[in-house]
């Protein structure tokens, strides 16, 4: 690849904390008095699913250094079905 | 990026390929972002029968998960190796992103048999229903990839040590990846948020 594009080293580095994102996911889970908490449970986890979310779609998928117009089919899609599911959700 | 024998002429800027790939991938998250919908919708209709908190092992899903995860990396530095020529290493990763989905599969299957003998079926309630539709499809889409990574190889080696067409390695990349940020989304909102 280009020079400024990821090497494996960096790959490597972003596995490393999608592993620690996962792992801190399982373990709150198993803090008992954590685990019907809403308040705690739906910010934190839905806080470590975006970072991953972001990291393999921004380095993994290469999106972070792709043509705008990528982006913008992936965002825009991406943003209306979660805004799709959100509303529904809300609303039935 | 990489080789590409003849690409057609665009107004974007963007390879046309590259493009329809991304485009799936935005018909995808409409795929599932339905099902994941329809999965919220119905998570607390069950009338009779066990439903997820009953019977879900987080310990196996996040084993599951981080398998699946794994799969990712190798997919990069397959497509990496592939870029730079490095046969014997472009194979060997693309073969180990295939080996995970199968297991990732196997995990998958063990867990919808548990879940069956335990009395959480297909059409057990609402909920399963709804948990089988979401999940079943993103296990049937690990399997194309699979299916795709498996050719890829077996391609390589009938090609021999001339084929490095890191574009159709990096498309296949691009599907594999997008199977593994549902399966992040599917872990949180179906099996972690299940006991809200």
């Amino acid at each position: 690849m280009a020079d400024g594009h990821p090497t494996p080293k960096l790959y490597w580095g972003i596995c490393i904390i999608l592993c620690v994102a996962t792992f801190i996911e399982w373990a709150i889970f198993h803090v008992e008095s954590w685990r019907t908490n809403a308040a705690i449970m739906i910010p934190v986890l839905a806080v470590l699913s975006i970072i991953k979310f972001v990291l393999v779609c921004g380095w993994y998928m290469h999106l972070k250094y792709d043509h705008r117009w990528l982006k913008l089919v992936f965002v825009a899609s991406a943003l209306l079905a979660t805004a799709t599911f959100t509303l529904l959700k809300v609303f039935i | 990026m990489g080789e590409h024998a003849h690409t057609m002429p665009n107004n974007t800027g963007v390879d046309n390929r590259k493009f329809a790939m991304w485009t799936l991938i935005g018909s995808e998250c409409f795929l599932f972002g339905t099902m994941i919908a329809n999965y919220l919708i119905n998570k607390n209709r069950a009338l009779s029968g066990p439903t997820g908190r009953d019977v879900y092992s987080i310990d196996l899903t996040t084993v599951s998960t981080f398998v699946l995860l794994m799969s990712s990396v190798a997919m990069v530095l397959a497509l990496h190796h592939c870029i730079h020529k490095e046969l014997f290493k472009f194979r060997l990763w693309t073969g180990v992103v295939a080996f995970f989905g199968l297991l990732f599969l196997g995990f998958q299957y063990y867990e919808f048999a548990h879940f069956v003998d335990v009395g959480m079926g297909l059409t057990t309630n609402v909920y399963a229903s709804s948990f089988y539709l979401l999940t079943g499809c993103h296990g049937a889409h690990v399997f194309v990839g699979v299916l795709w990574m498996t050719s890829i190889l077996v391609t390589s080696f009938i090609k021999g040590d001339k084929w490095f067409n890191s574009d159709v390695v990096e498309f296949a990349g691009l599907y594999w990846h997008f199977v593994d940020v549902v399966w992040i989304v599917i872990f949180t909102v179906v099996y972690l948020f299940v006991f809200l």
